[in-house]
């Protein structure tokens, strides 16, 4: 039987913390454009969605010995990434990188192969919507959210990953989906 | 079940494919409620999908390489795990954090005091809040832990957000979700989250 995303990973950390340095090169490269998408929907940015999706695996390597396997590999390297983002919108500065010093042409190309916020896709809102409104939402909320809806975790592993009460969680995914719905009517959202 | 309670709890599978029978046990039953799922549904379908936000191949390819070259230029040796260098650094680090654990433990106290406070004495809490620069060096702190620190870190960016109330939360965690909704119901703490 195939193994499953999770399991892939998970087993591809255990060789990477005895030492594989591949096994981690595998890793970025599975989890490389769920990470970017996710800090993206986080920010709203996609300049700072690179940033943030870079200094992640450079974390995510330099911790890993930290990682006790007992959750998923792929809920703690979210839970990195979304500290990451969490702090990044704490600070209204935006913080300079080594990636924009060392290759200037590396951003420009990158930004431009990002989604454009006003692509029509058929059936679809524009990506520019659903950042709109994840933009309105508190930092906690929209972190939910994201770990919910996109990354389609349990309740009980967002709390772990987001270090809350189930409970608390919960109250927030509420909260998010019913502004949603309220947004949505406002907004003329049709299917 | 009836359908407030339904309802409420519907919310949490909005995006979810599938419904605990009980729920859809349910919705088989009551029209009402039957139409609020099939119009969260519409509303989860139109929303974009994760692939929707992926950047194009050759560009992922292009920060995959980023990330390579990162991490050998920065010469990231793997600890070896359990190993008596690793437990000094380890030990090293605890030692470090714990001004900052103990500094903020007291911002806590102190926080959750004013907001007490506050509310008996009608007090403007905003007007207690702690400096930038005490929270700037807490937060530098508290990146030793990383990313262990997220709960650190969240609390520190309610206090520095001036969100006193937020610490309430931190507190509720250890109540059941019966007694937070009914709090949450008699207080509006839910905007205050």
């Amino acid at each position: 039987m195939a193994k499953d995303g999770n399991a892939v990973i998970d087993e591809l950390a255990t060789r990477a913390r005895a030492g594989d340095r591949e096994a981690f090169s595998q890793i970025v490269r599975l989890m490389m454009n769920k990470v970017i998408a996710l800090t993206y929907r986080m920010t709203g940015e996609i300049e700072s969605a690179r940033d943030l999706t870079q200094d992640t695996f450079l974390a995510a390597y330099e911790k890993l010995n930290t990682f006790r396997g007992e959750a998923s590999f792929k809920g703690w390297l979210y839970r990195i990434a979304t500290n990451k983002a969490l702090n990044h919108l704490k600070s209204a500065s935006t913080r300079s990188t080594a990636l924009e010093d060392a290759a200037p042409q590396l951003v420009a190309q990158t930004a431009s192969a990002f989604p454009d916020p006003e692509q029509v896709t058929a059936g679809k809102l524009l990506i520019g919507d659903i950042l709109d409104f994840m933009r309105q939402l508190p930092p906690q909320q929209r972190l939910v959210f994201e770990l919910r809806f996109y990354q389609h975790m349990p309740f009980e592993e967002i709390a772990r990953t987001v270090g809350r009460a189930e409970g608390t969680v919960k109250t927030h995914y509420r909260q998010a989906v019913a502004k949603l719905r309220r947004h949505a009517r406002e907004k003329g959202w049709r299917s | 079940m009836n359908c407030s309670d339904f309802q409420d709890k519907l919310a949490l599978y909005f995006g979810q494919e599938e419904l605990p029978e009980s729920l859809a046990a349910h919705l088989r039953q009551c029209a009402s409620c039957r139409s609020l799922w099939e119009e969260m549904n519409s509303l989860a379908r139109v929303l974009p999908d994760d692939a929707a936000f992926h950047p194009d191949e050759r560009s992922t390819e292009l920060l995959v390489s980023q990330v390579e070259n990162a991490l050998t230029e920065s010469a990231v040796a793997l600890p070896k795990r359990g190993s008596w260098l690793q437990k000094l650094d380890l030990a090293t680090r605890w030692q470090r954090a714990l001004p900052a654990a103990a500094a903020v433990a007291l911002v806590v106290a102190v926080g959750w005091m004013s907001y007490l406070s506050g509310l008996s004495t009608g007090v403007d809490q905003a007007a207690q809040k702690p400096t930038a620069d005490t929270f700037d060096i807490l937060l530098a702190d508290s990146e030793l832990e990383e990313p262990d620190s997220l709960t650190l870190d969240a609390l520190l960016e309610d206090f520095a957000a001036g969100q006193h109330l937020d610490i309430g939360e931190r507190l509720l965690d250890d109540i059941s979700e019966e007694e937070f909704e009914y709090l949450n119901s008699s207080f509006d703490i839910g905007d205050i989250l």
